[in-house]
């Protein structure tokens, strides 16, 4: 059986044998460094270590570093739990404005360590569900036709779309982390074409209308599929993704499927994903079709204004014209 | 042993604001020296570590004490900057909160306080009071 790793970083010898010694009674396996750049390099080659007890003040690199540096790289998430004492308010300020999960008043207590580990736990625990999650979508795009960069772009469009609604239009009520919430979980959009047949999925022509009608089933399928996920572990991303794989194909006059819900009653994450998803659609080669222009795009875009796309998407899209070209540019299938 | 030690450039102001016990009237109070048998206690009840553990940890704590000690005494030696006292003083009263040693460890509080606001305190003697009450164990 595998332990959980835990990295306990101290300049103080007795410090870290201690938390050691409280640690390994609930069987965790315990690794030591004796300041941040040594903790650094342990977690740059273990990436099974995914929770880090750390103090504050060190020499070579202290707590706030590492933290901020850990928090800047491109290693997997890690959960950083802080010891500090109670009455040094500043500094746990600071170390939990620089990427800090939680904190441990000194001196340490046995019972208050083990809780505050199984809580970094749990939320580990959430987030490998959420990589499982986004893998699916992962699979799902390698079935479909959209290869290349179409989620990633997809997940640009979404952004930008969803901040400047943020700006703009506060009755959405989007705020700056509902709008990185929106992107996060846009690439699960399609993920009910995982159960597409290949001979529809990849057809290179223009579908008959049953084989149309069970093309639309993929929007019921992928939203009713995290719908379940949602019920089951409450995660709010999941239902912000079930609306969007679920309502993406609504039209805003109330002429799309697959329920028919027109205007503001479409949710709004869907009502942005439909945008963002369509122009690359459009900008896009399938195996169907060849890439429009961004002109070309633009123009059938404007003329769904207020048919198929609310007009405050449309307005925000022309308004961040510039943004949405360089991310086609940066994000340019071969 | 003198365990009253005269810290007269204290203000009465500060003394009066001060959380702490441990300094009163300008005096470091006289706090009960450390035995081993407390250390003991403290580990066996607080952390429940088995005999061998706590021979270990009292033994790494003794360690970490005399090297705290004498990174003060030279710090102090040498006029380093009250910043770096601060530091020092901070590090020292984790490790006696860790010892269980609360007392102690408010009278190292004082003395990481006073160095960080810089004011001039008998950081010598509060850092010998220290040393005094713990040389039983180290």
């Amino acid at each position: 059986m595998t332990h959980q790793k835990i990295l306990v970083v101290d300049d103080d010898p007795s410090q870290r044998l201690l938390l050691k010694m409280c640690l390994q009674k609930d069987n965790y396996s315990v690794t030591e460094a004796a300041h941040g750049a040594e903790a650094y390099t342990l977690l740059e080659k273990d990436p099974d270590i995914r929770l880090v007890v750390t103090d504050l003040d060190m020499p070579v690199m202290n707590g706030f570093d590492l933290i901020a540096k850990v928090r800047d790289s491109d290693l997997r998430y890690r959960y950083i739990i802080v010891l500090t004492s109670a009455e040094d308010k500043g500094s746990l300020l600071r170390a939990l404005s620089s990427g800090a999960d939680d904190y441990i008043s000194k001196p340490v207590q046995p019972d208050e360590i083990r809780l505050r580990v199984e809580g970094g736990i749990r939320l580990l625990r959430l987030e490998i569900q959420e990589e499982l999650i986004m893998s699916m979508a992962k699979l799902a795009e390698y079935r479909s036709d959209e290869t290349g960069y179409h989620l990633e772009r997809v997940q640009y469009y979404t952004r930008t779309l969803g901040r400047d609604l943020c700006e703009k239009h506060p009755e959405l009520k989007i705020t700056q982390q509902l709008a990185e919430e929106f992107s996060r979980v846009s690439p699960l959009h399609d993920i009910g074409k995982v159960a597409i047949p290949d001979s529809i999925l990849h057809k290179p022509g223009k579908l008959s209308g049953e084989e149309f009608n069970i093309m639309k089933n993929h929007a019921t399928i992928g939203g009713q599929l995290l719908k379940d996920i949602f019920t089951k572990t409450g995660s709010l991303y999941l239902k912000i993704a079930y609306q969007a794989a679920m309502y993406h194909h609504e039209k805003y006059n109330g002429k799309g499927y697959p329920t028919g819900l027109k205007g503001e009653n479409i949710p709004v994450v869907a009502r942005v994903v439909a945008l963002a998803d369509m122009y690359d659609a459009m900008t896009s080669e399938r195996c169907y079709k060849k890439a429009f222009s961004h002109k070309a795009a633009k123009k059938i875009i404007v003329e769904e204004r207020g048919e198929h796309l609310d007009p405050k998407m449309v307005d925000s899209f022309l308004a961040r014209e510039k943004e949405w070209l360089s991310i086609r540019e940066r994000f340019k299938d071969r | 042993m003198n365990t009253s030690t005269n810290l007269s450039s204290l203000s009465r102001r500060s003394v009066l604001k001060s959380r702490g016990k441990v300094l009163k009237n300008n005096e470091i109070q006289k706090l009960p020296r450390v035995s081993r048998e407390r250390l003991v206690h403290h580990f066996k009840a607080t952390y429940r570590l088995d005999d061998d553990q706590i021979k270990v940890m009292i033994d790494s704590s003794a360690r970490s004490m005399n090297a705290a000690l004498a990174a003060l005494y030279q710090a102090l030696d040498e006029n380093r900057d009250l910043s770096e006292i601060a530091r020092l003083g901070h590090s020292i009263k984790g490790l006696l909160l860790n010892m269980g040693e609360t007392q102690w460890a408010e009278l190292a509080r004082e003395l990481e306080k006073a160095a960080a606001q810089g004011k001039q305190l008998d950081f010598r003697a509060i850092v010998a009071n220290i040393h005094q009450g713990f040389e039983d164990v180290l």
